[in-house]
């Protein structure tokens, strides 16, 4: 399966790249590492007239950072899950890495891309969801940011202009005593893209059993990946029981609008998003009690 | 449009101008010549496309050719030095871990790659390793298994 033409650019910086991008913008797409974008142009789903392969803004991959951790949007989701320094700093994002797609795929496939793409199913969101990441956006006007939880808005479609890049994601450090998890049921197809995910973050006092904290955000269970503030409010506050485990779980999918499609029905969805939730938030506060 | 590039492929060093849109794939096949790997899906999700791309596993079919420049590919025909077949492919050959091999390839491609990063695997680790890379005849026990094989000869060694 071939490409078609498209005029090509290689900035080697990004001042060249943010300059290229405000002259062809809403005619070129940004090439990072391809894995969404190639299939897209080979099925001609995306028809791009101009390519920026922005391979060569290595200033953009990085994973630093102390009490605000920084990642740039070049960095690959093999180098997320291969680092030791975030399996301190924040092993979920480390464990997230690990469940995408496949070693090839994860070689070369970029946080930035997985972002940018925006698939109700990339399973960066939800993570950075609940580790209320900000995003840093580049364009020739400089730099600005934004919540990642305001980031998306449809599938494919993020708030960013023509004219403008992801070049970094910010990522607050969490509260000690804080656990996060994310749990995924891939598809059967040879995609493997979540038929639906959950990242949880919380923490409860060791004393009371009553949660602190709960930050819950879901992924191929509506048009974006979702935070489920209504749950969240839900949860903290309470005395851990199964019944109000069972009442969250029945909040989740009230605030989600999961459909039908070739990874699952809508029903299987609501069941899968009903027992991961729970699942993990016991696998949480069980870790923290004991 | 053409780009010029520099690059190693199989430890032989090639300079030329390439089209900007031809993937590392036909780059490969159609300009080299070096058939051994295969297009199947074209989608990044079988696997049979696999080469080593500065040592990394990557699906040759997502990746242009212009973004070789200056790095090293190894492919299936690489491995062999001289007269000897790679440990790997003596291990497929011998365990039978091959049926029609359209597959062939990618997963020895996909298993040098664990193997040179973790000499000694475990089958999850082999599992892992290889979950980018479909076979339709086999039934994955065999390729598993000679895997495993070459990691225990080498620690016998
Ligand atoms: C077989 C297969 C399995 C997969 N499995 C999974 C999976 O399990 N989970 C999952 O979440 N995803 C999966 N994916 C999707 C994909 O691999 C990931 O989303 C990956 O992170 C995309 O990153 P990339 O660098 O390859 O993006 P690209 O394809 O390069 O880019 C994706 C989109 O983002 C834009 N973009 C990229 N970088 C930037 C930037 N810095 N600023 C602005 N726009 C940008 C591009 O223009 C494009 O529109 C899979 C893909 C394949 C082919
Ligand atoms: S042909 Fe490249 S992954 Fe299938
Ligand atoms: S041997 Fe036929 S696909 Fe694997």
């Amino acid at each position: 399966m071939k490409l078609r033409k498209f005029k090509y650019y290689e900035p080697q910086g990004l001042e060249e790249a943010l300059s290229l991008l405000d002259r062809f913008g809403h005619v070129a797409a940004i090439l990072a590492g391809g894995t969404d974008l190639v299939p897209l142009m080979k099925q001609k789903t995306v028809q791009a007239k101009h390519l920026i392969n922005i391979k060569h803004l290595t200033e953009l991959d990085f994973i630093r950072g102390d009490s605000m951790l920084e990642i740039g949007a070049l960095t690959t989701i093999r180098g997320i899950e291969k680092s030791d320094f975030l399996q301190k700093k924040c092993p979920l994002l480390r464990d997230t890495a690990g469940r995408i797609g496949y070693v090839q795929i994860r070689n070369v496939g970029t946080i930035g891309g997985n972002i940018c793409n925006a698939s109700p199913a990339a399973d960066f969101a939800p993570a950075l969801m609940v580790l209320d990441a900000t995003v840093e956006i580049a364009s020739v006007d400089g730099k600005k940011s934004a919540s990642i939880n305001s980031f998306f808005l449809n599938p494919g479609e993020t708030i960013l202009d023509k004219n403008e890049m992801i070049t970094r994601f910010w990522i607050p450090r969490t509260d000690e005593g804080t656990r996060c998890i994310f749990r995924k049921v891939p598809s059967g197809n040879s995609s493997g893209l979540a038929i639906a995910s959950v990242a949880v973050l919380s923490s409860v006092d060791k004393v009371s059993g009553v949660v602190r904290e709960a930050r819950i955000a879901v992924g191929s269970m509506a048009p974006t990946p979702i935070r489920c503030f209504k749950t969240e409010k839900l949860l903290v506050g309470e005395k851990i029981s199964d019944e109000i485990l069972n009442i969250a779980s029945q909040k989740i999918v009230e605030e989600t609008k999961p459909i039908s499609d070739i990874r699952g029905s809508r029903e299987y969805r609501i069941h899968l998003i009903k027992v991961m939730t729970k699942d993990a938030l016991m696998d949480i506060y069980w870790r923290n009690l004991s | 449009m053409k780009k010029r590039i520099e690059v190693t492929v199989n430890s032989e060093k090639y300079e030329l101008a390439i089209e900007t849109h031809k993937l590392l794939l036909e780059f490969l096949r159609d300009d080299l010549g070096l058939t051994g790997t295969k297009e199947s899906c074209g989608m990044g999700e079988c696997g049979a496309c696999t080469v080593l791309l500065d040592g990394k596993a990557v699906n040759s079919c997502l990746i242009l050719a212009v973004d070789a420049d200056r790095k090293v590919i190894t492919t299936i025909e690489g491995l062999a030095k001289e007269q000897n077949l790679d440990p790997l492919q003596e291990s497929f050959i011998k365990m039978g871990a091959i049926q029609c091999g359209f597959c062939t390839s990618g997963m020895i491609m996909s298993a040098k790659a664990l193997l040179n990063e973790n000499p000694n695997p475990d089958i999850s680790e082999i599992k892992k390793a290889l979950a980018g890379n479909i076979c339709r005849c086999t039934g994955y026990k065999k390729i598993i298994k000679a895997v495993r094989m070459v990691a225990d000869s080498q620690k016998t060694r």
